[in-house]
C-alpha cells in the first residue's frame, strides 16, 4: 500500500473513529503531524519534526499496513531514561524498541538532538 | 466485466449528481442543528517542508458524526507564506464543493447537502482527492 493510501486511512481514522488517538494540539486546537512509513530513517524524520514543531509539540504517526502508531511530544513530560539511537535506524525498529519499555517516557538522542517521547500508542484503522 | 460496470456506475452517479445539483434549492439544504453541541478540531499534515494538507472537522458531540468539514492543500511560497492550491469544504452554498488556487469567489459544486450523510461521504472523498493530488499529481491541479 502506498504512502498516499496509508495517509488517507490515518487521517480518516483521526476524524471519524471514536477510538481516535489523543494528539498534541496547540492553543488554537490544531494538531501538527507528520505521517511516515516504517522504513523511513529516524534521523530524517526527527530532523523534519524539529523544524516543524514551532508550536512546542508535534505528532509523528508511523503508518504500518494494518495499524498505525502515534508518537507525541509536547515538552511537558519527564523522561524516565535515555536511549541512544542511530539516525540510520528505521522508524519501525524504533517502534519495536519503544514497545520493549511500555508506558515509559523515553528521551531519544539522535544526531545530537534530544526528543522526549512517551511510549508509542498503537491504533487500528477505521 | 467489473470494470465496465464500474465505469457505467460512475457515469450514472455523475449524471445523478448533475441532475440533483441542477434542481437543488440552496434554501432547502441540510445544515447542522445550531442547538446541538459540537466539537471542532483541525489536523495539519506536513507532507514535506513545502506541502501540507489541513483538515478541519466539526462533529456532533452526541454521536461523533461530521457535520462540517474543510480539507485544504497548501504549498509554501515563502518563509512563512503558504498558497492554497485546493480547498474542498461545506461552508455556505449548501453543497460539498471545491475551490481552486485560493479563489473562493468561484466554486465547483460536488454534491448538494441533502442530509448529514452527504457531509460524511463528502469528507471521505475530499481526503481521497487531496492526497491523490499531492502524491500523484504534485499539487498542481
Amino acid at each position: 500500500m502506498t504512502k498516499a493510501e496509508l495517509s488517507k486511512r490515518v487521517m480518516r481514522t483521526i476524524a471519524i473513529d471514536r477510538r481516535r488517538p489523543h494528539l498534541f494540539r496547540d492553543q488554537s486546537g490544531n494538531a501538527p503531524l507528520m505521517i511516515v512509513l516504517p522504513n523511513e530513517y529516524v534521523g530524517d524524520v526527527f530532523d523534519r519534526a524539529q523544524k516543524l514543531s514551532s508550536a512546542g509539540g508535534f505528532n509523528i504517526i508511523v503508518a504500518f499496513a494494518k495499524h498505525f502508531e502515534v508518537m507525541t511530544y509536547d515538552g511537558a513530560i519527564n523522561p524516565e531514561f535515555d536511549m541512544e539511537i542511530s539516525g540510520d535506524m528505521s522508524m519501525g525498529m524504533l517502534g519495536i524498541k519503544m514497545d520493549q519499555n511500555p508506558g515509559k517516557c523515553i528521551r531519544i538522542n539522535v544526531r545530537g538532538q534530544s526528543v522526549d517521547v512517551p511510549s508509542a500508542a498503537s491504533f487500528a484503522y477505521a | 466485466m467489473g470494470g465496465k460496470y464500474g465505469k457505467q456506475h460512475r457515469e450514472r452517479e455523475r449524471r445523478e449528481t448533475r441532475e440533483s445539483l441542477a434542481s437543488f434549492d440552496e434554501e432547502t439544504a441540510w445544515s447542522p442543528n445550531p442547538g446541538e453541541p459540537t466539537v471542532q478540531e483541525q489536523e495539519t499534515n506536513y507532507i514535506s517542508e513545502t506541502l501540507l494538507i489541513a483538515q478541519r472537522t466539526v462533529r456532533y458531540v452526541r454521536n461523533d458524526s461530521i457535520v462540517e468539514f474543510a480539507v485544504v492543500v497548501q504549498e509554501r511560497v515563502g518563509q512563512d507564506q503558504w498558497r492554497e492550491v485546493l480547498c474542498i469544504d461545506t461552508c455556505n452554498h449548501g453543497t460539498v464543493h471545491r475551490h481552486r488556487d485560493g479563489d473562493h469567489t468561484q466554486l465547483e459544486a460536488i454534491a448538494p447537502i441533502t442530509d448529514q450523510g452527504v457531509v460524511q461521504d463528502g469528507y471521505w472523498e475530499a481526503v481521497g482527492e487531496a492526497y491523490d493530488l499531492v502524491y500523484n499529481e504534485g499539487a498542481t491541479p
